[in-house]
């Protein structure tokens, strides 16, 4: 029990000794079940850092959980990286991560790994290559060596994100390659994610999914939920599924992860001179969209199948003062797009064209 | 002789340039007088060496928004103002014959509220003539937002200065707008912008973190219930 207050102490405590950014609470409830039929439930108290500055990131994210029958346990997990761009598209760095996870009975498992990873840009698309190496402890005390290698992928439009990735493993006498693919939406209160996984090799188990959602209830609170199924692991987990609810409350807010544009109002680059300029507005008849590309002369936008307005310009790289001619009578500027005075009182929009 | 020639050709170009301004913004509608008088402000910023589209851009936007004459042509001219002062700017930070997109982009900024000095340590930090025009740019657009401009021309030269690229550089307001449009208050978005944190290296910065929602192997499960553990380790 003192072991628990202990780490109680570590998961409240730490966020005032650690410079991190984003210091948020997590209280609620797990409830698990095993493939072997056992099931725990548990009220939770969490604690999660995140600390993003140039190319350095990390999180260090540590519950602990007392169960219905009384006992408890308790979780941490950690990662950073630490990124240099090396061309307008590329970036190198190294990342690291661990988890530790102990029992009231002094049984506990690790893992850390730490590696290089590669990753290039090109439009909406990211790919990435990492391998690493580390350790792990399984709950029955034995230690071995981990190696992985994995290869990822990334898209993103608008609000939503498709990724891929798939990691090899490596670790004493097991061989394994999962295959997760995870489908993301989100607005400025709701995301929600959607996984799925398989496996070969080793430690072969079904296919597994989870399903995972935060919604945003005041600028200090969201509610988070998960439920799912997850894998056997290296440290000596069987698989099973799980149910989460709970409430993070931030403490200290850091940044959000920075966007090119905006979901609103964006520009993308067809060709050296072409551009397709996206943008959502409801309820609207008509949209055109003028600037000082062509002496203000409309340029009518047409509406897809997704109801966002949609128009090819011919323009080079810059930064463009543009507004938009709204059911041929009322200008106003894109919603979503960076504004400044048009020096007659209103408002024009910039339309930032990046270059290749 | 030589030079006569050229004064000749040069006169004729003008002249032809002033015709066909005119006769553009009659055709959108400009009534005459109003187009002459345009067209004059543009031949002395011209004669001037100042860059005219600006000038010419803002009275086809008038017109295109429906503005009057007597609206349309007061902007005009303090825009041909605020480019006198904006080439003095780019003149005062050694750049003895500025780009039009500079003196433009100088002129906007001053517009926007920022000093000459600050214009001039923008445009002293900045890598290239490009990236001067972008750096002003990004710094009118931050004041734009309500940003005090010495904070906006801190970030915009200590980012130049630190090695970004122009392309970096103008993620900058989508991430303040961002945070604004989060309820960030303003002092917080400025101490952010000198922390550096508006600027994170742009590719792959998601890609490398390998961030998974769910569980990967060896991470164990969302929690281990007592007595699970230990009776049936998956080792081989």
């Amino acid at each position: 029990m003192r072991a628990a207050l202990l780490w109680g102490v570590l998961v409240m405590g730490t966020p005032a000794l650690v410079p991190a950014q984003q210091v948020s609470a997590l209280v609620g409830g797990v409830s698990a079940r095993y493939a072997d039929s056992i099931s725990g439930s548990a009220a939770l108290v969490g604690g999660r850092l995140r600390y993003a500055r140039g190319g350095t990131r990390g999180d260090v994210e540590t519950s602990v959980a007392r169960f219905t029958s009384g006992e408890w346990a308790a979780q941490l997990g950690a990662q950073g990286v630490f990124a240099r761009s090396v061309t307008r598209h590329d970036a190198v760095g190294l990342a690291v991560g661990g988890s530790f996870n102990k029992l009231e009975a002094g049984i506990w498992s690790a893992t850390a790994a730490a590696g290089p990873f590669l990753a290039r840009a090109a439009g909406n698309v990211t790919a990435s290559v990492s391998l690493s190496g580390g350790w792990a402890r399984t709950v029955d005390s034995s230690a071995f060596a981990t190696g992985t290698a994995s290869l990822g992928t990334r898209y993103e439009r608008g609000r939503w994100r498709l990724e891929s990735v798939a990691v090899g493993t490596a670790a004493d006498t097991l061989r394994l390659l999962d295959w997760t693919v995870v489908a993301g939406w989100r607005t400025p209160a709701v995301s929600v994610a959607g996984l799925g996984g398989v496996r070969s090799g080793d430690l072969a188990s079904d296919p597994w999914w989870q399903l995972r959602a935060e919604v945003a209830i005041a600028p200090w609170a969201a509610l988070e939920t998960a439920l799912g199924q997850y894998p056997r692991d290296l440290t000596g987990f069987t698989s099973g599924r799980f149910a989460t609810l709970g409430m993070r409350i931030d403490i200290r807010k850091g940044p959000p992860v920075p966007v090119r544009g905006t979901d609103a109002f964006r520009a993308e680059r067809l060709g050296a001179a072409r551009v397709r300029v996206t943008l959502q507005l409801d309820g609207a008849r008509s949209v055109a969209v003028a600037g000082e590309w062509n002496d203000w002369v409309p340029t009518p936008m047409r509406r897809d199948a997704s109801g966002r307005w949609t128009a090819v310009l011919g323009l080079r790289p810059g930064v463009y003062r543009c507004a938009l001619l709204v059911d041929g009578a009322r200008w106003v500027a894109p919603p979503g797009a960076l504004t400044t005075d048009d020096d007659f009182g209103g408002e024009v929009g910039l339309l930032i064209v990046p270059e290749a | 002789m030589t030079s006569m020639v050229l004064s000749a050709l040069v006169a004729t170009s003008f002249g032809l340039q002033q015709t066909d301004l005119r006769q553009r913004l009659v055709d959108r509608g400009a009534a005459p007088e109003f187009a002459q008088q345009v067209a004059q402000v543009v031949a002395g910023a011209r004669t001037s060496g100042l860059p005219v589209e600006p000038l010419t851009d803002k009275a086809f936007e008038g017109l295109a928004k429906g503005y009057t004459a007597e609206r349309i042509l007061p902007v005009v001219q303090l825009l041909a103002d605020r480019l006198r002062a904006g080439r003095t700017a780019a003149v005062s930070a050694g750049l003895t014959q500025p780009s039009g997109r500079i003196v433009a982009a100088a002129a906007e900024a001053l517009g926007r509220g920022m000093e000459r000095t600050e214009v001039v340590d923008v445009l002293r930090a900045a890598p290239g003539p490009d990236a001067a025009s972008v750096g002003l740019t990004v710094a009118a657009s931050l004041v734009a937002q309500g940003i005090a401009s010495r904070d906006a021309t801190r970030a915009v030269a200590t980012a130049y200065r630190e090695g970004r690229s122009a392309q970096e550089l103008l993620e900058l307001p989508s991430v303040t707008s961002s945070w604004f449009a989060e309820g960030v208050t303003l002092p917080e978005v400025v101490k952010r912008i000198h922390e550096g944190q508006a600027l994170p290296f742009p590719p792959g910065r998601a890609a490398g973190r390998g961030v998974v929602p769910g569980l990967r192997p060896g991470t164990g499960p969302p929690i281990a219930p007592p007595g699970k553990t230990g009776t049936k380790p998956n080792r081989p």
